[in-house]
């Protein structure tokens, strides 16, 4: 331990010098290469108040609503056009100039600072790292409108495509009806007077049932029409109730990336400067006290003298050694009075 | 007083640090009167040449302490480096006739040894011919050398080559009555003392210099840990 001490006190402006040199390159860094501003904000997703009305036999799915528009809102994150429909609307529309190499690279400059995170089961939070904090705060707000938009015209289009389905399934069976009722008349006038029981009474009883079945048919799938006519006219309106911003986009600057910067500095600092301790104690072999001498051996220290700062030669003075002596400096005058 | 002088620690300064050195050197040489000491270490640049010039430093100006009666109190520096920065270098003597002559017999011993500012210091070079060093100092010629200056100085310092870098320091600490390790603090690696302490006759090291020794820690901060 005392070796260990020893080596940094001997060479302690070294190791400051190491540590003050890493730190400084990460608080330069971190004003370099971080994003200091970071904006967010938080909205409230819920499913499809409609759909779920309507819709008696849901599926059951285990994610929350925040989970599932998470999901969704990354997915559209991770799509070139998605970004750049947000990027369109704010000041750095420059930026883009139609090069679908340049505007990818735009892109993904910004997509790598974008992401959201699940706060609750209904809470989600979408933020944005950047330099450029008027920016920023347009991004998330794009990116929010955007988010909107894509699925208020995602329900549309499906309500849609439900409503064509159905008029489509309404009109067949309309026409299977009116060619069953067709049908039992036909057989009703050619056959006036059955007798119960008969072959042909048979025949009328199924006719007759069919017809039934038909118009059982025709009326749910009119109901079925009409839900959608229905869902379709709320989806609008339902939309302020699935998609509510709690807080609006906001941007303050980030002290926890300058914060990482300089804590990896310092680790780095402290890790380096551990090692370089460790090793040169390590591989420092050479005898420095009288203890380590009588580690070794058994001989006696006659004596032990202290490094001495070498003296300005004079013309009275004799260097008496240079290498590891000329720390001892013998006076011939002193000498010489004796 | 260039160095802190902490109660509890036996960093002192120079001057009493050095007088303490030679102090110990000589209770453990058992009041010889004549001493010979080598002063190496386990590597290059560990303080050897300094704490042998401020050893013979000291004593030569302490002469007043080590001096006996029969004059024999100078104190005798014998380089015995190849390198071309030696003690002679530090003292301020130029190049010139030194050890290897006088082993080779081209020189005697007063021709060899010269005077250094300091009164009572001599210093003998490594001289003209280092290259053939670690042959000379395997001839009988050495063993003898060594026996005079034993006769003529009170204290002999070989300022010897680092014992892992060259055999020399081997034979040459074979020769002297102790050694001294200079260990350089916070340089010189526990793996290189054990390896030195290994390859020299045990007997002959009288002990350690902890040479450039500075304080890890804050003494606030080492009293807590």
């Amino acid at each position: 331990m005392k070796r260990y001490v020893a080596t940094i006190y001997r060479r302690k402006w070294f190791y400051l010098s190491v540590i003050v040199l890493l730190l400084g390159a990460a608080v330069a860094g971190s004003a370099v290469l971080s994003n200091p501003y970071q904006t967010t904000a938080r909205i409230w997703v819920d499913r499809p108040t409609v759909s779920s009305v309507v819709d008696q036999q849901q599926t059951f799915v285990t994610q929350t609503p925040a989970q599932q528009q998470g999901d969704m809102l990354y997915q559209l994150i991770q799509t070139d056009s998605f970004m750049i429909a947000i990027l369109k609307d704010t000041s750095g529309a420059g930026q883009l100039n139609g090069d679908p190499q340049h505007d990818g690279r735009v892109v993904a400059t910004i997509r790598s600072g974008l992401a959201y995170s699940v706060l609750g089961p209904n809470t989600l939070m979408i933020s944005l790292k950047g330099g450029q904090p008027q920016l920023s705060q347009e991004i998330v707000q794009g990116t929010i409108d955007e988010f909107r938009k894509w699925l208020l015209q995602s329900q549309s289009e499906q309500n849609s495509t439900e409503i064509a389905y159905y008029q489509q399934q309404v009109k067949t069976l309309q026409d299977q009806v009116t060619a069953a009722q067709q049908a039992l008349d036909t057989f009703t006038r050619q056959n006036p007077n059955l007798v119960q029981g008969s072959p042909q009474y048979l025949t009328l009883q199924r006719l007759g049932s069919d017809l039934d079945s038909m118009r059982t048919l025709e009326t749910a799938a009119e109901n079925k029409l009409n839900q959608a006519q229905l869902v379709s006219s709320m989806t609008s309106n339902s939309q302020s109730t699935q998609f509510r911003v709690l807080d609006r986009p906001g941007t303050m600057l980030s002290t926890r990336s300058r914060l990482k910067y300089l804590g990896l500095g310092l680790g780095a600092a402290l890790g380096l400067v551990t090692t370089i301790i460790i090793l040169v104690t390590w591989q420092d072999k050479s005898v420095r006290t009288g203890d380590d001498l009588a580690e070794i051996t058994d001989l006696p220290v006659l004596a032990v003298v202290p490094h001495l700062r070498s003296r300005p030669k004079t013309a009275s003075t004799v260097t008496a050694r240079q290498p590891a002596g000329d720390r001892v400096q013998v006076s011939p005058s002193a000498v010489d009075a004796v | 007083m260039w160095g802190k002088t902490r109660a509890s620690s036996p960093v002192i300064a120079p001057d009493g640090l050095v007088r303490d050195l030679y102090t110990r050197l000589f209770l453990h040489a058992g009041g010889a009167t004549s001493l010979v000491l080598g002063v190496t270490s386990a590597l290059d640049q560990e303080g050897k040449t300094t704490t042998a010039l401020n050893l013979a430093s000291v004593l030569a100006s302490d002469r007043g302490v080590v001096d006996s009666t029969d004059g024999k109190g100078d104190v005798l520096v014998v380089d015995c480096h190849r390198s071309p920065i030696t003690a002679s270098h530090y003292l301020g003597v130029a190049p010139g006739p030194g050890l290897t002559d006088y082993l080779k017999r081209s020189r005697t011993l007063d021709d060899v040894i010269c005077p250094t500012d300091r009164h009572y210091l001599k210093l003998m070079r490594a001289g003209d011919d280092p290259h053939n060093l670690s042959v000379l100092i395997r001839t009988e010629a050495m063993w003898n050398m060594i026996r005079t200056c034993r006769e003529r100085f009170r204290l002999t310092i070989l300022d010897l080559p680092s014992v892992l870098t060259t055999s020399d320091t081997q034979v040459l600490a074979g020769l002297v009555d102790r050694v001294v390790l200079v260990v350089r603090s916070g340089v010189t690696p526990a793996r290189a003392i054990t390896d030195a302490l290994t390859r020299v006759d045990r007997s002959k090291f009288v002990g350690i210099v902890l040479n450039d020794h500075r304080r890890d820690l804050p003494a606030w901060l080492d009293s807590r840990l």
